[in-house]
């Protein structure tokens, strides 16, 4: 017989191979499949709750930044509006240094031109203060009928301020002393000193 | 490809576990009696046909619809059973073929004779695991020499020599079985040996 004959004749037997496999085979490849590859229900929830998991997430982020972003915000619009309506003259808005930092707004507010006013530790607390004090002297002397704002007038306020000593970091110098200067950190790199601080509002 | 074939396919490459067992109950008398023949057992046949249907399942998004979705699932069964050879190739007993011959008269014995599927498989079964395999892929699988010889990492010229042999130790047991009165029984002394 030919090869090519023979060949043909072999492939004419095996042109519809087919041999039933055994039953449990099935559930064994099924079961080797699953332990690679879950099922797509499952995963298509996993990936639901991904999604879900990661706008909660996304949206927790949005809103914390916001959060922290508005105080600073704030106290930008509220120094801001300080300054804006210490040129008006109008206390409503000056009170509105409900800003956390301009909270000396107010007692500052109630001071008379050139009374001494607590420093604060913030430079937007003491653009609101300044402003606030501005703000306050004016209507003192050029619209009383705004006093009436929620700002405490001084009289509200018997006990007189004690000035609040402002700490700041200096570089150390090694020349001075412990005693005189304050703290010196144990690496002598900074020292950290007690400073009277005062501002002067003027009219 | 039908339209169903291609529905399921694309349904199984979206890992629906309904369609792959679909796409099982289809081929899977198909990929399973492909594996027998490239295996010395059932239970070879069984291990090669898992792999190969993990890999089918695993490796869908390759396969492309300008060629034919059972001639791919052949390949990915055959490959793995030459995988599955190479690993075992330590366990399989060596056995000289050179003493095989068919003679001219068994040649013609041969001719007037009509096998069943059946008694082929046994014949093939009794072929040295190499030249089985070799066989196997060229005339039944329809692959070019080049292909055997890179799958099989052997020379072409080797992967020649040895379908020649193939045919001809194949004639020589199939010869003896038509000569044999009662074919299910063991036609030969020859067991399952590799080149």
């Amino acid at each position: 017989m030919e090869n090519q004959a023979f060949d043909r004749y072999v492939q004419s037997l095996y042109a519809q191979e087919s041999l039933t496999p055994p039953a449990a085979l099935e559930s064994a490849i099924f079961a080797r499949l699953d332990a690679v590859q879950p099922a797509a229900p499952k995963r298509r929830m996993g990936w639901w709750m991904a999604s879900l998991a990661g706008l909660v997430l996304a949206g927790w982020l949005v809103g914390t930044t916001w959060q922290a972003g508005d105080p600073s915000g704030a106290a930008e619009v509220g120094a801001a509006s300080a300054g804006a309506v210490g040129a008006v003259g109008t206390a409503n808005v000056a009170a509105g240094a409900d800003v956390a930092a301009g909270a000396a707004g107010p007692a500052a507010g109630a001071g008379k031109a050139g009374d001494e006013v607590p420093a604060v530790e913030t430079a937007a607390g003491v653009e609101v203060a300044r402003g606030a004090a501005a703000v306050r002297s004016r209507n003192t002397s050029s619209s009383p009928s705004l006093v009436s704002t929620p700002v405490p007038s001084l009289s509200s306020q018997a006990a007189p301020c004690e000035p609040v000593r402002k700490l700041e970091v200096r570089p150390f110098q090694r020349t001075g002393s412990v005693g005189e200067k304050g703290l010196v950190y144990p690496r002598g790199e900074r020292e950290v000193v007690a400073m009277p601080a005062t501002i002067t509002v003027r009219q | 490809m039908d339209a169903d074939l291609a529905q399921l396919i694309e349904a199984c490459k979206r890992e629906e576990r309904r369609a792959q067992h679909a796409l099982y109950a289809r081929f899977g008398a198909m990929m399973f009696s492909v594996s027998v023949r490239y295996t010395n057992s059932r239970a070879d046949a069984e291990d090669v046909v898992q792999e190969a249907w993990v890999k089918v399942f695993r490796h869908l998004d390759s396969f492309s619809r300008n060629h034919s979705f059972e001639g791919w699932l052949r390949r990915i069964v055959v490959n793995t059973a030459i995988t599955h050879y190479r690993k075992n190739l330590r366990h399989v007993h060596h056995l000289d073929i050179d003493e095989v011959h068919a003679t001219p008269a068994d040649l013609e014995a041969f001719k007037e004779c009509e096998f069943t599927r059946e008694e082929l498989d046994r014949a093939i079964g009794q072929l040295p695991t190499g030249y089985g395999l070799v066989f196997n892929m060229y005339v039944i699988d329809g692959m070019k020499h080049k292909e055997i010889s890179d799958l099989l990492g052997i020379d072409v010229n080797t992967s020649k020599s040895q379908l020649s042999r193939a045919r001809k130790y194949l004639q020589e047991v199939l010869t003896r079985m038509s000569a044999v009165a009662t074919p299910q029984q063991p036609l030969s002394t020859h067991g399952k040996s590799s080149i």
